[in-house]
């Protein structure tokens, strides 16, 4: 210790020039509102700025020239051997030096504030570090700005050795520098485009918007694991080299990349295991989309351990297979941008390419799909792009189709070819829900939902759906019609598969709309009556009594009841899907909560409800905003979907039948 | 032992051990397998022409430099892990004066008092106001042998058990020479300091040196007490009828002269020759250097 002060002291006396230089230069900031041409609205505002720039870069500098010479012209001037001569250790030079040379470029630093702050208080940087990064309090601040200058001398100290040794270990290092740097430079950027950059997500937004992302918190360590190797190399150059540059500089450079690369392994590591998440590591589940037949669903959410990642993933929930898919990363605050075709055999879901790097609100987006029959397929590119995250967008039944609202545009393009078949001007875009459907050949239809506003949520307020319909030939965007209601809560808007009809649920009303016009075709229910479409285009109705519920099946065209089926002292009643034309299955629960699932099919010519065998389905959380069992139910999986305000189920295929 | 104590009793291994010292740079063998002992509280005289690894053996002896192979040992402890321990008790003068060129000889001895327990900081400006160097005036405008004569003031200052000179003379003049050899000698009177010397003032050294030891390219041809050495070599002269009597006694050196044969033995013996009344040759005694030219075959630089 005795010899790290008198080397740290003598190193500091030696350089005192420094300091009345950096006190002159300090002279310079309140100064700089006199001059000709300067704004005069705050000249204190001015002089904390220019003095915080100021202190910033020179105490940079100052940290890479010291850093760079304080051992290292000593040794290529033959004078470091004084100090070999003496009863000091290796470390006590090394530490002594370095440290002297970061106290002085820190010191410089704050000798450049101190004529401002004698002026005018002491310049605050948080506010303006905050609106770039994220909001750091001074000491945090004044700890992130040590940090850098010990880096920066660290590796200047490092580079010193490196350049002027002129040792053939040059050409190692220049090659363990490539690879290092090409894998930490790649591993951040695959972790930046998966969302690692995010902060933590809850259901609706930022979990903790004040708090470093995951990506911030990986930067922060490589740079750390650069200081700790850089330092540990510095040091070991100097105990192991001593008055030999050239042995110097080859165990530094043993040192230095016996630490960095296997660093950068581990991150590569990290990375590929952050890139690979299975169902099983979601710990908050922010959406699912259920495939209109077969047993497929798609699901994103929040992994564990991956930041504000929200990975993506079509999931078979009969035999657990699945396939990870980008489309999660995109549905932050929108509808899904995943999709199914008709027959449930082939999926659609928009993701970045790969390597793209950007902010995902920017980017290039292409359309994948996935043929979910094919067992070990994987997603296949489709040649259709498009800019920024869209509004909407839908598959044609027959899957050879895709509508996109993206911006202020409308378009068609064909999924095989990418031939763009028509892109028309929307004329009121933005709304935060659209919804997109091919309502016939050559034709698609929007739906545009007024934005829900929390702070009217407690109010009544109007809210407006617009429908508007686009003949691609035409290239014509039309106005078919429009609906207002008030409510305090979002509209609900579900509609059918051939997009003829739609039920419009409100907080106190079910109504069937015409699928064109918005046109009220007949009130089918009141406060809790919940009803999907049938893939036939029947509705399903489910109505609850102190008795049990009912569930009826109506026709679409007029709501009139077909059949009805009582279930006596049952709660819970989910229509699940229709196997056949004559028949739906559904299941349903008593009123303990832990009741097992029951299986019901249900004929629709006679009136007959078969009981089938009790399930066991995995239960998500309400509203899907929950961890994903660990523990699954292999019969299928049950969830409450915010968008039609209704539960779900998707049942594994082969069950057995009644 | 790391306190130094003036009557401690004599280290029998002696302060300074080399075993088989190698250093290699490459291909090129700078030391091969060099072994020495220095004893206790002798002048110990390292002699070689420049190339010899006069450098690289003082590097590791002071720590400075890993061997390739070969153990040193100073003060009885392993001076490339002990190295700081161990220099507490070892003052060293190197062969190119190395100290902070801004910083005057008064602030170095500042430096320096802060390392060392025994540190003589009236002992330094004695020494200092003695060579007549300017205290206050930066190292770096020195002259070579102000610089020369701070670097020895530092190294006596710490009051060490041994001293270590990488040719404290060079570049010296003649008065400058006189005065550093002047002070050793005043130092080894008083506290009997073992001296380890490297130098090409072999004048200077034949005054102080018990022992002397001659590196050539990189293998130790001589290591002998000064005595010994002085005792076998001689100059012999004689007629050239002689050299089948010279030749029995194996010279080092021979020049032919007009008047005769000139040489120079390694073990002189007056028994087998006869002196010069009996007809042997005229007999007369070297000095260090003249052994020193006849061992390395050329002139030594001065």
């Amino acid at each position: 210790m005795r010899g790290f002060l008198a080397i740290f002291e003598r190193e500091i006396v030696e350089r005192r020039l420094l300091a009345v230089a950096a006190l002159a230069l300090g002279l310079i900031p309140p100064m700089v509102p006199l001059l000709p041409g300067m704004p005069s609205a705050s000249p204190a505002e001015l002089r904390s700025g220019v003095a915080l720039s100021l202190a910033l870069v020179l105490s940079f500098v100052f940290a890479l020239l010291l850093g760079g010479s304080v051992i290292v012209r000593d040794l290529v001037e033959h004078r470091l051997g004084f100090y070999f001569a003496r009863p000091l250790t290796g470390g006590a030079i090394w530490a002594g030096k370095l440290a002297a040379a970061a106290v002085l470029a820190a010191g410089a630093g704050l000798l450049v504030l101190l004529p401002t702050s004698l002026l005018g208080g002491v310049p605050d940087p948080s506010g303006s570090w905050g609106a770039t990064w994220v909001a750091l309090s001074r000491p945090e601040i004044a700890a992130v700005w040590l940090g850098a200058l010990l880096l920066i001398v660290a590796v200047s100290h490092a580079a010193g050795v490196i350049f002027r040794s002129r040792s053939p270990w040059l050409l190692v290092d220049l090659a363990a520098l490539g690879v290092t740097a090409a894998i930490v430079w790649t591993c951040l950027k695959v972790l930046a485009r998966d969302g690692a950059g995010i902060a933590g997500w809850g259901r609706f937004g930022p979990a903790a918007p004040q708090s470093l992302t995951l990506l911030q918190y990986l930067e922060i360590a490589v740079a750390s694991a650069v200081l700790l190797a850089t330092a540990a190399a510095g040091a070991t150059q100097v105990i192991r080299g001593r008055t030999d540059l050239r042995r110097g500089h080859r165990a530094l450079s043993l040192v230095l990349w016996s630490a960095l690369m296997p660093a950068s392994l581990v991150l590569a590591g990290y990375t590929r295991w952050f890139e690979t998440p299975a169902p099983e590591d979601l710990v908050n589940v922010h959406g699912v989309v259920a495939s209109p037949a077969g047993s497929w669903i798609a699901l994103y959410g929040q992994a564990a351990h991956r930041g504000g990642s929200r990975p993506g993933f079509l999931f078979d929930v009969g035999s657990g297979r699945f396939v990870r898919a980008g489309f999660g990363i995109l549905s932050l605050d929108r509808s899904s941008l995943v999709s199914f075709s008709a027959d449930g055999r082939r999926a659609f879901w928009l993701e970045a390419p790969a390597g793209d790097a950007t902010s995902f609100y920017q980017r290039e987006l292409e359309l994948f799909s996935l043929d979910l029959r094919q067992r070990g397929a994987s997603p296949q590119p489709t040649r259709v792009f498009v800019q920024g995250v869209p509004y909407a967008f839908a598959i044609s039944p027959d899957g050879r189709f895709v509508a996109i609202a993206q911006g202020r545009r409308l378009t068609v393009a064909e999924i095989g070819s990418g031939r763009l078949l028509a892109s028309v001007p929307m004329t009121d875009p933005f709304h935060e829900r659209s919804v997109l459907a091919f309502s016939g050949p050559g034709r698609v239809r929007l739906y545009q939902i007024d934005s829900y506003w929390a702070p009217l949520a407690a109010h009544s307020h109007p809210t407006k759906l617009s429908i508007s319909e686009l003949e691609m030939a035409a290239g014509r965007l039309t106005t078919t019609g429009k609906m207002e209601e008030t409510t305090t809560s979002n509209l609900s808007w579900i509609l059918s598969p051939s997009a003829d009809r739609g039920l419009l649920r409100t907080q106190t009303a079910l109504q069937l709309r015409d699928g064109a016009t918005g046109a009220l075709v007949a009130t089918l229910g009141g406060e809790g009556a919940r009803a999907s479409f049938l893939p036939d285009g029947h509705i399903a109705l489910l109505e609850r009594s102190a008795a049990g519920s009912y569930l009826r099946i109506l026709d679409a065209g007029r709501g009139a009841e077909i059949r009805r089926f009582a279930f006596p002292g049952i709660r819970t009643v989910l229509v699940a899907d229709q196997p056949a034309s004559d028949r739906v299955r559904a299941v349903t629960r008593g009123p303990a909560g832990a009741a097992p699932w029951q299986l019901w099919t249900l004929h629709l010519s006679t009136g007959r409800a078969l009981p089938g065998p009790q399930l066991a389905l995995t239960s998500l959380p309400f509203e899907g905003a929950g961890p994903w069992p660990k523990r699954r139910g292999r019969d299928g999986v049950v969830w409450f979907d915010p968008w039609s305000a209704r539960d779900q189920v998707v049942l594994r295929a082969g069950l057995p039948a009644s | 032992m790391n306190t130094h104590d003036p009557v401690a009793p004599i280290d029998p291994v002696g302060p300074i051990v080399l075993e088989g010292l190698t250093v290699r740079y490459g291909e090129r063998l700078a030391l091969d397998s060099v072994s020495l002992t220095v004893p206790e509280r002798s002048v110990y005289a390292l002699l070689g022409r420049n190339g010899a690894g006069k450098s690289s053996l003082v590097r590791c002896l002071l720590g400075e430099q890993k061997p390739a192979a070969g153990r040193v040992s100073l003060l009885g402890r392993n001076v490339w892990t002990e190295r700081a321990a161990i220099l507490k008790d070892v003052g060293v003068v190197p062969e190119e004066p190395n100290m902070p060129p801004a910083m005057s000889a008064r602030q170095i001895a500042r430096f320096c008092s802060r390392l060392y327990p025994r540190w003589d900081a009236a002992g330094v400006e004695a020494r200092l106001k003695r060579f007549r160097v300017p205290a206050e005036t930066p190292f770096g405008r020195l002259s070579k042998g102000q610089k020369g004569q701070v670097a020895l003031t530092l190294a006596l200052a710490s009051a060490p058990r041994l001293l270590v000179l990488d040719d404290p003379t060079l570049g010296l003049d003649a008065v400058a020479r006189k005065a550093v050899f002047e002070e050793l000698i005043g130092e080894l009177a008083d506290r009997g300091t073992t001296v380890f010397i490297t130098s090409h003032d072999l004048a200077g050294v034949e005054r102080i040196a018990d022992r002397v030891a001659v590196l050539r390219q990189g293998e130790l041809v001589l290591d002998e007490e000064m005595d010994a050495l002085k005792h076998r070599f001689r100059r012999l002269s004689f007629p050239a009828a002689l050299t089948p009597r010279l030749e029995a006694l194996a010279p080092v050196a021979v020049a032919s002269r007009s008047w005769g044969i000139e040489a120079v033995v390694a073990h002189y013996d007056e028994e087998r020759l006869g002196s010069p009344e009996e007809g042997g040759p005229e007999v007369s005694a070297l000095t260090l250097e003249e052994i020193f030219i006849a061992l390395t075959g050329e002139e030594a630089e001065r």
